[in-house]
């Protein structure tokens, strides 16, 4: 039946798109790329195995320290505008609220049957969350051993910059506690590995990544789109493109009658709800108090996904955020400052690496083309740009790699290793304030009102009083320093 | 640049920047900061001239200068001049470490930048 349908595709496709200029455009690129990488070998598949093991220790290092205070898993917003509770809620229950599959299509679908498997063993619903939290960091960092491989890194330097990518703010912070962004890095990290790959893979791999990306996170659908442009002739990619895209569309209709209050991705009301969550749009409403400064996003997405800066507090959506967003260095602190300062050279030296690559280039191009595009979108979306950072955090230790390929290969080594250092007592300070500045904040009678999720509930949540306000001045709140 | 040279101008550039660092400590030290704040230039000058760590701020600010001209002889002044600007990066971590100065993650960013630029211009030479 399958080469039936293979073959009425190809003569339809012959007939119309395959005429198109386009169709010899994208044809006509060359994607043969030399062999001169190493293939996976059983070493390499046991070293990423090792290292996942780290990654998965370090997300309960994470917990370990989030643990200390309760409230950052039952309440909204006090962790970088996350909405925790309400996403390991829907890991683990049909009921409740998954009307953030909006923008997460298949996210309740995808991830319950896990949740619930564990639940049906007897783990507590929140630690059945945060365990799958825990196993999906193992294999991204995992997948990123196996990537830097690919790439054509010596093992040595490969665990060198798997580790670079585990100290990283993103990663130390979004390991810690129970988000979608985990869910859809991995989603990032199969595109990567995908486009890297030595040799092109089966149909049925492509499917997958383009079901999980989509599926995850809709922005993120163009990373497989980008991944498949660069391995694929034009005839697969419009057929596993339009044959992935339906199945995202029919699960998201079976999760629809499925779970509570899920949404359809493919509603246009959804796009238009989330234009307000614009920085632009916010503050042209005046609910952005800090109003959009598209270079502290720059900065944000391209140094503070690396190496953390302090939080602060500010009011967002009638509720109090915890914020990195304009932040500058912690007084008297040394390590964060030599820790940008190495990052800054080690990614200018991976660009630079980069453009010497010429048997990988299409590729590279394709991962420029994603981090262009990240970068357009979150210079614009979302009021703290922090909380998206898994998504393009891997692109860049990505780039960083390939400063093994610059000119100073000794510096590009020295430079790793001391954002590995540097950055990472940075990122454990950080990470340490912000559980401190949380649980802080959870201890505010209002803010308790209105961030609280009744975790695993049957009641829905009570909306706070409307006569009730939320007059905390947020200036140096919880010994925090507010940036001017 | 042959290692030999790239040494010569790493020494120049230390003891630039280390002549910059105690030159700064020579003149926040507390009998100095009484002859500024006293205003009489004779006594200023008295005060600046015979302090050890401004003497020896200039001294290794002049042995510099000798390294320097040493690798001005050898080396082609575009390739050369650049690596001054490591001293900025130096002298950034001194500040921030010896005087409690504060560097703003802009700054730091920007120390990145001219590193960056002179392994750039370093790998031409």
């Amino acid at each position: 039946m399958i080469s039936a349908i293979q073959t009425r595709y190809n003569t339809i496709f012959d007939a119309t798109i395959g005429r198109l200029w386009i169709s010899r455009l994208w044809d006509g690129i060359d994607r043969d790329m030399p062999a001169t990488r190493p293939m996976l070998s059983r070493p390499d598949i046991l070293l990423a195995f090792g290292l996942g093991l780290v990654g998965m220790a370090v997300s309960l290092w994470g917990f370990a320290q989030t643990n200390r205070v309760p409230a950052i898993h039952t309440m909204f917003d006090l962790w970088f505008d996350a909405d925790i509770a309400r996403v390991a809620e829907n890991m683990v229950t049909t009921t409740g609220e998954h009307a953030r599959t909006s923008v997460h299509p298949l996210f309740s679908i995808l991830v319950y049957p896990f949740g619930k498997l564990l639940t049906v063993l007897g783990v507590d619903p929140l630690a059945a969350a945060k365990a799958l939290v825990v196993l999906v960091m193992g294999a991204n960092a995992a997948l990123f051993s196996l990537t830097t491989r690919l790439l054509g890194l010596p093992r040595s330097v490969g665990v060198l910059f798997t580790l670079l990518f585990m100290t990283t703010a993103s990663f130390l912070f979004w390991s810690a506690v129970v988000e979608t962004y985990p869910f859809s890095c991995f989603a990032v990290m199969m595109s990567l590995f995908m486009m890297l790959r030595v040799k092109t893979a089966h149909w049925g791999w492509w499917l997958l990544v383009n079901v999980l990306t989509l599926g995850f996170l809709v922005t993120n659908w163009i990373f497989a789109l980008i991944a498949m442009a660069v391995r694929l002739k034009l005839k697969p990619f419009v057929a596993i493109a339009v044959t992935s895209f339906s199945l995202v569309v029919v699960l998201s209709v079976i999760q629809n009658a499925t779970f509570e209050k899920a949404a359809l991705f493919f509603n246009p009301e959804t796009l238009v709800r989330e234009a307000h969550h614009t920085q632009p749009g916010m503050e042209s409403r005046g609910v952005l108090e800090e109003g959009w400064r598209p270079a502290s996003n720059l900065r944000n997405i391209y140094v503070t996904t690396v190496v953390g800066m302090p939080v602060y507090v500010k009011h967002a959506y009638r509720r109090l955020v915890t914020t990195n967003q304009h932040s500058g260095f912690p007084d008297g602190e040394v390590s964060p400052v030599i820790a940008v300062v190495a990052w800054v050279v080690l990614f200018g030296m991976g660009l630079w690496g980069a453009l010497s690559r010429k048997d990988i280039r299409l590729p590279l191009i394709g991962a420029a083309l994603m981090l262009l595009m990240q970068s357009a979108l979150h210079t614009i979306y979302g009021p703290v740009t922090f909380l998206y950072n898994l998504s393009f955090m891997p692109l860049l230790i990505l780039f960083a790699c390939l400063a093994w390929y610059a000119p100073y290969r000794k510096i590009a080594v020295a430079m790793a290793c001391t954002v590995v250092v540097f950055g990472g007592i940075n990122n454990e300070r950080r990470m340490q304030e912000t559980v401190n500045v949380a649980g802080c904040l959870s201890e505010f009678e209002a803010v308790k009102e209105r961030h609280t999720w009744e975790l695993i509930r049957n009641q829905p949540t009570p909306e706070p009083s409307e006569s009730s306000t939320l007059d905390i001045d947020t200036v140096n709140l919880c010994n925090t320093k507010t940036p001017s | 640049m042959s290692p030999q040279l790239i040494l010569f101008v790493l020494i120049s550039v230390a003891l630039s920047s280390g002549s910059q660092i105690i030159l700064k400590k020579g003149m926040i030290a507390p009998r100095i900061q009484e002859s500024l704040l006293s205003g009489d230039i004779p006594t200023i000058v008295l005060t600046v001239l015979t302090s050890p760590l401004i003497i020896g701020g200039l001294f290794c600010f002049a042995l510099s200068a000798v390294f320097w001209l040493f690798v001005l002889s050898k080396v082609p002044l575009s390739a050369a001049y650049p690596f001054i600007a490591l001293g900025i990066g130096v002298t950034v971590i001194a500040g921030l470490t010896l005087f409690g100065e504060t560097v703003s993650p802009s700054g730091a960013i920007g120390v990145g930048f001219i590193v960056l630029g002179i392994l750039c211009v370093a790998s031409q030479a």
